[in-house]
């Protein structure tokens, strides 16, 4: 059975149909949820939230095909809805597990994610959103602006000024690893 | 170019590895929650459902004994054993504080890392009670008994004596995304607020199903992770509660009566204060003032301190600043003369977190205590002789305790993963 057949049939009520659905999307939402939030309590809160609403609402979707993108953004909203109601502590430090990567690239991947990484902790939790909305769970941008209610243009330039902030980062690690040691330096 | 396409390309598997963790445990909950609950209907859209699954039924009227009467009455009270209204640690004949105000200094309680541990500050001896992937420890206002939080990833609560003994489950049904809780006055039963934001009594005595004091409130009344702030029910007797409500789809300070009836919105939309979100409300001991804070619409992530009387009126701002800082947690002192609160200040070169601020709540004099934390305290609150407050920074986790009149901090050796609840014995 397609993701259509499971949609439709979840629609009219049928919840083990629901629950393939859920098993099938909830890790991707975990992860975005906790991207947006940077708090895996709050991000389990978010889409256990989204996801209730997707069961309790899924009579409003008209278009099967739309699923994950209606999904998508129910879980985004959610985690919003968090994130507007919780004020924990000025900073926030979040540390995440080093990835297994290969040899061969490993400087540069470590090097990107720890600027991506950067500017993630110095956005808001809407600057957050757009990101992880458009390059993690590939909504397009209009779609993007239509979910935080702004114009596409302002979603634009905020991904834009993301990205450059994030190349910056990225660059100027990778000439600070590329330097050579002075002599006599101990490695 | 090239190599800008290319981080672009990477971005996603990026921000996969960034937010990867554990898989999603709470799966089978989520499906228990929803598989329990009706879909709407088509034709409702886009009006607001309200689920009403549990039977309201208003939680029993309890008149506490005057204080006079406890104290006449307490030692033939202990020797009368479980139909008293207060459970007692076994096999002691001991006073009891009052439910509100100054008490003696007694142990201290804390999660770190799924156990509950019980420990003296004084003495830097520590013991854990429990480990039963167990959270927010918070003693009874009588200092006798102990409730935390058991999540498995369902949410119980979990009623034991202060030791640790005997402990009872007292949720007949597991819950999911509680998160403020607090006892009322007379130790007789546990608030909560849950994932939809309805705020639940249960009897602290046996397993329960709950009865709903508020079907329509917000579930970030307090911090989940600092059990000392917000408190809800209005002292000296806690015959009324302050909550978050919602008043035309919009937050607002409620005050009620304990079981939830004749709501009332102190603090609403429209009034003369204009805001975008509410925290904290907090109770001061004499129950003439709410303290909360509040962040306007224009600055949502700039909270600021407030103090409002019970009735709505005497709104005031706490402890303004030119420098325009944030003030999260507002807490009480026991006398109700001073508020602590964490402050922060947004700079151009990043956030600078200030040490534990205390106002003087009549004058409005401002100073701090202690050291800083670079990420403020993950808990904080005033010793129940009003002398100290004790607290855990945010980097170190460290229990400090720190002389309020002096300054002088006392390091315990001790570190606390959660929230910090003293407990309040008679002096």
């Amino acid at each position: 059975m397609d993701q259509r057949q499971l949609v439709e049939q979840a629609r009219g009520g049928d919840h083990d149909a629901f629950a393939s659905l859920v098993h099938g999307s909830v890790a991707r939402l975990d992860t975005a949820a906790r991207l947006i939030l940077r708090d895996a309590e709050l991000a389990r809160d978010a889409v256990q939230d989204g996801l209730f609403r997707a069961w309790r609402d899924l009579r409003s979707l008209r278009d099967p095909d739309r699923f994950d993108a209606w999904l998508h953004r129910l879980v985004v909203n959610a985690c919003l809805d968090v994130a507007r109601r919780r004020r924990r502590r000025p900073i926030e430090i979040h540390v995440a597990e080093m990835p297994s990567r290969p040899a061969a690239d490993h400087a540069d991947w470590l090097v990107q994610r720890e600027a991506v990484a950067a500017v993630l902790r110095r956005l808001d939790d809407r600057g957050r959103a757009i990101v992880v909305m458009h390059y993690y769970l590939g909504m397009p941008l209009t779609e993007v602006a239509a979910v935080l209610g702004i114009p596409a243009g302002t979603v634009k330039s905020r991904l834009h000024r993301a990205l450059g902030e994030m190349r910056a980062g990225f660059a100027a690690d990778q000439a600070a690893v590329a330097a050579p040691l002075p002599e006599g330096t101990v490695a | 170019m090239n190599g800008d396409r290319q981080f672009e390309r990477n971005l996603p598997g990026i921000l996969t590895d960034l937010g990867a963790g554990p898989a999603p445990d709470y799966t089978d909950l989520l499906l228990a929650r929803t598989g329990g609950s009706r879909q709407r209907p088509a034709w409702v859209f886009p009006e607001r459902w309200l689920p009403m699954d549990t039977v309201a039924r208003p939680a029993a009227s309890t008149r506490l004994p005057s204080l006079r009467l406890v104290a006449l009455v307490g030692s033939a009270l202990l020797l009368v054993g479980a139909i008293v209204a207060i459970a007692l640690v076994a096999g002691s004949r001991r006073e009891l504080p009052p439910a509100f105000g100054l008490a003696g200094n007694g142990l201290v309680a804390w999660a770190d890392e799924g156990r509950i541990v019980v420990a003296d500050p004084v003495a830097r001896t520590s013991q854990v009670i429990a480990t039963d992937s167990a959270d927010r420890p918070r003693f009874s206002p009588d200092g006798t008994r102990l409730a935390w939080l058991r999540k498995t990833p369902r949410i119980d609560i979990v009623v034991a004596n202060a030791d640790g003994t005997s402990p009872v489950v007292v949720t007949a049904e597991s819950m999911i995304g509680l998160r403020f809780f607090e006892w009322s006055p007379d130790g007789r039963s546990l608030v909560v607020t849950d994932s939809r934001n309805r705020i639940l009594r249960f009897d602290a005595a046996r397993p329960s199903e709950p009865t709903v004091v508020v079907a329509e409130g917000d579930r970030d009344i307090g911090g989940d992770w600092n059990n000392q702030v917000a408190s809800i029910f209005r002292p000296p007797d806690g015959r009324q509660i302050a909550y978050l409500g919602l008043v035309r789809g919009a937050e607002a300070l409620m005050v009620a009566n304990a079981d939830g009836t004749s709501a009332q919105a102190i603090v609403a939309p429209g009034g003369d204060l204009r805001y975008l979100d509410l925290l904290w409300p907090s109770w001061s001991p004499d129950g003439s003032t709410i303290a909360f804070t509040a962040a306007a619409p224009e600055t949502p992530d700039l909270f600021h301190a407030y103090l409002v009387n019970a009735d709505g009126t005497g709104l005031r701002r706490l402890a303004a600043h030119p420098e325009n800082p944030s003030d999260g947690m507002p807490v009480w002192s026991p006398v109700g003369k001073s508020i602590a609160m964490q402050r922060w200040y947004e700079t151009p070169d990043g956030v600078d977190v200030r040490p534990i601020t205390i106002v003087d709540v009549a004058s409005g004099e401002v100073r701090e205590v202690g050291p800083v934390s670079i990420n403020g305290f993950l808990s904080y609150g005033w010793s129940p002789d009003g002398r100290s407050i004790i607290y855990a920074p945010d980097a170190t986790h460290e229990v400090l305790v720190v002389d309020v009149a002096t300054g002088n901090v006392v390091e315990t050796g001790l570190t606390a993963g959660s929230g910090l609840s003293w407990q309040r014995v008679a002096r």
